[in-house]
């Protein structure tokens, strides 16, 4: 709380002045040849001097569209802070950006005539949707402000996941809103100026009518509607314009991070105490923001060969931004008990369950097997294979269904170990960025003039969910490891990915296309051998952790239980957390980062009435090769002979399940 | 059918069986061998040569995008679709495998492993540290080589020859220097330079690139069009297709609207091309800038025509 005791002017002056120096730069470098026209050029160009179009219709525009849009994008996150009385909110946080993002992106694929009608329309569409998602995920937990940033943060991601899927398929004709999609500012007109020009001031105008009944949030609730206020109908309204401003920014700019967080925590931060200082404020501080941003990325842009999209950079600053913020904001987190999903009934014989459940996967694995395309003299049809295909099964779709298998085992078990160590249910390696820190050290060793070898992925990966797990520690050590909390961290080095993720795609570089299918967790890849690796690798760190049932029983009564009953708590963590990170390595560099099965098949166990230490662990361990098994089975064949990567699958389907936890969180 | 009680017996019927099928493959691979060979592509480079070469191939990668961006030659009705360029459909392929699978530098991460199923021959004409004609004839010759069709390649080679020395003859005069672009979006276009098709292009005819600053290793590099003014005199060819919403958005554009070669008049589309493509995609292209280098006064009156 150092900054408390400064004004908010003071950091708006020193990012003034950064502004207008950066800019001065880019002026003398881009438009040093104009020197003594610039004035000209701005008002009133020469038509003749293509120098003087290029500055009227690109350095102008561009600045004032990173003015306007990051002042709209503080607008909305101030308000919508405002309205559900939640520090973290933003419209990046509650998902309504990619929300939108995605409506345009579906609207450009299978309605472009709808584009012409409206981007603004159809973004707005995307960013409702979003919202109601996640107001109803986070409903029953009365909008813990936690609670609502986690589900926004999931809707986003998994929109993302989706956007992904889209992007497999129309790489070549999609290029273009890759570039626009991750927030290229560039302008060539005015247009998107005075399109948000107009919206902001009208947006701006409204904001004020609520002014004096919004402020009356910041009272208790009981205070405020003892006032007379219709509460319902003051959010519906704050929110619906933080909407509506977040959709044109994003149908007019493209995908923003952050800013829409950062500047209203930043002005809270520095002093602005009364809404009307913090809307004002927030509006200064995320223009200059987005401005300073978008000017250092032009001046940067000259030593990159590739575009270096200005708002997957703000996604990129905004993430640690985010984990900077955590412990500084007050945020209400409410601790559910950690006994969520334990009422559910014990199984006399959760023996007989097992064993069924086994019978099941391999009956699962056996389909996989044996169903899918045959080729039939130039038509391809669905079929079962028979004895004649034997060498199409062993050598072909056996390698795939046993890394699935294998891979889908290891995230379980990970799952489940870091669900009963944290008492926390809803904890997985992919929602914990463990999965993420292995992407990006991988991402990292792909930029890095190296090319792809297996063992310096393994390395590098090792490295990625190392550096995640510290993060994780560091962050969340002063709170206690409060649930919400770890998880939020968790998610905000997942953003970390996606930032990266959107710039190497932005970068046109053709391996993009082989990244994203990695990303996607394919596993095309896997041959009779690698999976036969994978596969040893995954029983041997089973066996590793079978024995480990009594920490694991012990550690979910809390520290001080688990000490009495002789457990060396801070010992049993570290070799249970370096269990985690080796499963995680293993099993995200066959089947990607996002595949949620580390945290479904867990959650899925318990409901089926697995409890103990050692069924739990059996239990999820078989559904996570049932779940990866049949997401691989989808893949193969749902577009045949285009495939779909696994983990894609799995994701698109553990993120629902993913939300529906959320709900009874 | 009457129960085998012994084990034994059931092992010789078993012995029996695999013998049976083992000779069904040997018969159906000597019928193969008086065919024409099954060749599997997944470089819409090497699609396009043997299509070129009279070769009807038995599978490539993602016909719609292929008819999307390379257009012509058409690939044959009788070929299968063997999925993503860079995740050729295995399990597909395992079914009836070709007796020859052609994969690019590009995708070739797992050639050892495809070597199981097929021969595998990684064929290209980038990443060969050639430059580009030189290594797209080697890639004509090979590809001939492998299939039985050298006659069918010198013809080729021959045609694009004189393709290109009439192009030079046709485009002696043209002085006009050409930015050869492909828009990525409304605002960045892909500029061709040295290295690839369209430098091979400028250097044998006596056409000027417009472009000289660098380029990566496909030979282009992407700029925010309003580089495309630094040659006001230039003439701006673009290749189509656009990606989605870029014609729409070039309407509205005003660096594009106020470039000078647009003010002007002197821009001109061409048909698909697959600028990193072989020697038809040459020839095509070669023709394309004929047409549009020796029809300029005539087809461009206006600003209007030419913004889509």
């Amino acid at each position: 709380m150092t900054l408390r005791t400064r004004s908010p002017a003071g950091f708006a002056i020193a990012l003034l002045l950064l502004a207008i120096g950066l800019a001065a730069a880019t002026l003398h470098t881009r438009f040093g040849d104009l020197s003594g026209f610039w004035w000209q050029s701005i008002v009133a160009p020469d038509d003749d001097q293509i120098r003087q179009i290029v500055m009227h219709y690109t350095f102008v525009p561009r600045l004032l569209v990173a003015l306007l849009g990051g002042a709209a994008l503080a607008l909305a996150g101030c308000l919508m802070q405002q309205v559900l009385r939640n520090p973290l909110a933003s419209p990046a946080t509650l998902g309504v950006t990619s929300g939108a993002q995605l409506a345009l992106v579906v609207a450009t694929l299978w309605a472009p005539s709808w584009m012409l009608a409206g981007r603004e329309w159809i973004a707005l569409a995307g960013g409702i949707v979003a919202m109601l998602l996640v107001l109803a995920l986070s409903w029953k937990r009365r909008l813990a402000p936690m609670v609502v940033v986690l589900s926004g943060m999931v809707v986003s991601l998994y929109f993302s996941a989706i956007n992904s899927a889209l992007l497999l398929f129309h790489q070549e004709s999609l290029s273009g809103l890759f570039i626009w999609g991750s927030g290229a500012l560039a302008q060539d007109n005015w247009h998107d100026s005075r399109f948000l020009l107009l919206r902001l001031g009208i947006v701006v105008a409204l904001a004020l009518l609520l002014l004096r009944p919004l402020s009356l949030l910041d009272l208790e609730e009981d205070g405020a509607r003892s006032l007379g206020i219709s509460l319902r109908k003051l959010r519906f309204a704050g929110l619906g314009l933080g909407i509506f401003m977040t959709a044109c920014v994003v149908s007019a700019i493209g995908l923003i991070g952050f800013i829409g967080l950062a500047s209203p925590a930043i002005a809270r931060l520095s002093g602005a105490r009364t809404l009307s200082q913090r809307l004002g404020w927030s509006m200064i501080l995320g223009a200059l923001l987005l401005a300073v941003t978008d000017l250092a990325v032009q001046q940067l842009s000259p030593f990159t060969a590739s575009l270096l999209p200005t708002g997957a950079m703000t996604a990129a600053l905004g993430a640690p931004l985010l984990l900077w913020l955590l412990p500084r904001l007050r945020v209400g987190g409410s601790r559910p008990t950690p006994s969520t999903g334990l009422t559910m009934p014990r199984l006399a014989r959760p023996h007989l369950r097992l064993w069924a459940l086994a019978g099941l996967t391999i009956v699962a694995c056996a389909l996989a097997l044996l169903v899918g395309f045959m080729l039939d003299s130039h038509t391809m049809h669905p079929s079962v294979a028979g004895i004649g295909d034997l060498s199409l099964i062993v050598d072909w779709r056996l390698p795939r269904v046993a890394t699935a298998a294998a891979a889908g085992l290891m995230l379980a078990i990970a799952g489940t170990l870091l669900q009963r160590m944290t008492g926390n249910p809803m904890a997985s390696p992919e929602v914990l960025g463990i999965s993420a820190g292995v992407a990006i050290g991988v991402i990292a060793l792909m930029l890095l003039p190296l090319g792809i070898a297996p063992l310096s992925g393994s390395v590098m990966g090792f490295s990625g969910a190392t550096v995640a797990l510290l993060v994780l520690i560091v962050c969340n050590r002063r709170s206690g490891f409060a649930p919400e909390r770890l998880l939020l961290t968790g998610i905000a080095i997942s953003s970390l990915l996606d930032a990266m993720r959107a710039i190497v795609l932005a970068s046109e570089d053709p391996r993009a296309q082989q990244l994203l299918s990695w990303l996607g967790g394919s596993t095309y890849y896997a041959s009779l051998t690698s999976s036969g690796w994978i596969v040893a690798i995954a029983i041997l760190l089973l066996a590793l952790t079978l024995p480990l049932q009594r920490w694991l029983t012990l550690l979910p009564l809390g520290a001080p239980t688990a000490k009495a009953l002789g457990v060396d708590v801070d010992r049993s963590r570290l070799m249970l957390l370096a269990l985690v990170a080796l499963l995680t390595v293993a099993a995200t560099l066959v089947i990607g980062p996002l595949s949620f099965v580390g945290l479904m098949a867990p959650h899925m166990a318990r409901l089926m009435g697995f409890h103990g230490a050692r069924h739990q662990l059996l239990g999820a361990g078989l559904l996570g090769m049932l779940v990866m098994v049949t997401a691989d089975w989808l893949g193969r064949n749902l577009f045949f002979p285009y495939q779909l990567p696994a983990g894609l699958i799995a994701a698109l389907i553990g993120g629902v399940y993913f939300m529906w936890g959320l709900r009874r969180l | 059918m009457p129960r085998v009680r012994s084990f034994p017996a059931l092992l010789a019927l078993a012995i029996a069986v695999l013998l049976g099928m083992s000779t069904a493959q040997a018969d159906a691979q000597a019928d193969a061998d008086s065919k024409p060979p099954r060749i599997a592509a997944a470089n819409w480079t090497v699609v396009e040569t043997l299509i070129a070469l009279g070769v009807e191939p038995y599978a490539v990668s993602d016909i719609p995008n292929y008819n999307a961006w390379v257009k012509a030659p058409a690939v044959p009705d009788s070929t299968l679709d063997m999925g993503l360029r860079n995740e050729p459909n295995l399990e597909l392929l395992a079914q009836d495998p070709p007796d020859l699978l052609m994969t690019s530098a590009l995708f070739s991460r797992d050639n050892a492993r495809l070597e199981r199923l097929m021969p595998v021959r990684m064929i290209d004409n980038f990443y060969t540290d050639r430059p580009y004609y030189e290594a797209t004839l080697a890639m004509t010759r090979e590809i001939a080589r492998l299939t039985g069709r050298q006659p069918q390649a010198e013809a080729l080679i021959a045609e694009t020859d004189a393709v290109l020395a009439h192009a030079a003859r046709a485009l002696r005069g043209a002085k006009t220097p050409l930015y050869l672009v492909q828009f990525s979006d409304a605002q960045h276009v892909r500029v061709f330079g040295q290295g690839n098709m369209v430098g091979t292009l400028f250097s044998r005819t006596g056409l000027t690139n417009a472009w000289a600053g660098p380029t990566n290793a496909w030979g282009y590099a992407s700029i925010p069009i309003d580089r495309l003014a630094e040659r006001p005199e230039a003439r701006i060819v673009v290749i189509k297709p656009y990606p989605r919403g870029v014609e729409e958005a070039l309407g509205n554009n005003q660096i594009w609207r106020h470039l000078p070669a647009v003010r002007a008049g002197r821009v001109s589309f061409i048909d698909p091309v697959w600028p990193y493509g072989g020697l038809v995609s040459l020839q095509r292209l070669a023709r394309s800038l004929v047409d549009v280098a020796t029809a300029d006064t005539s087809r461009a009156s206006s600003v209007e025509d030419q913004v889509p």
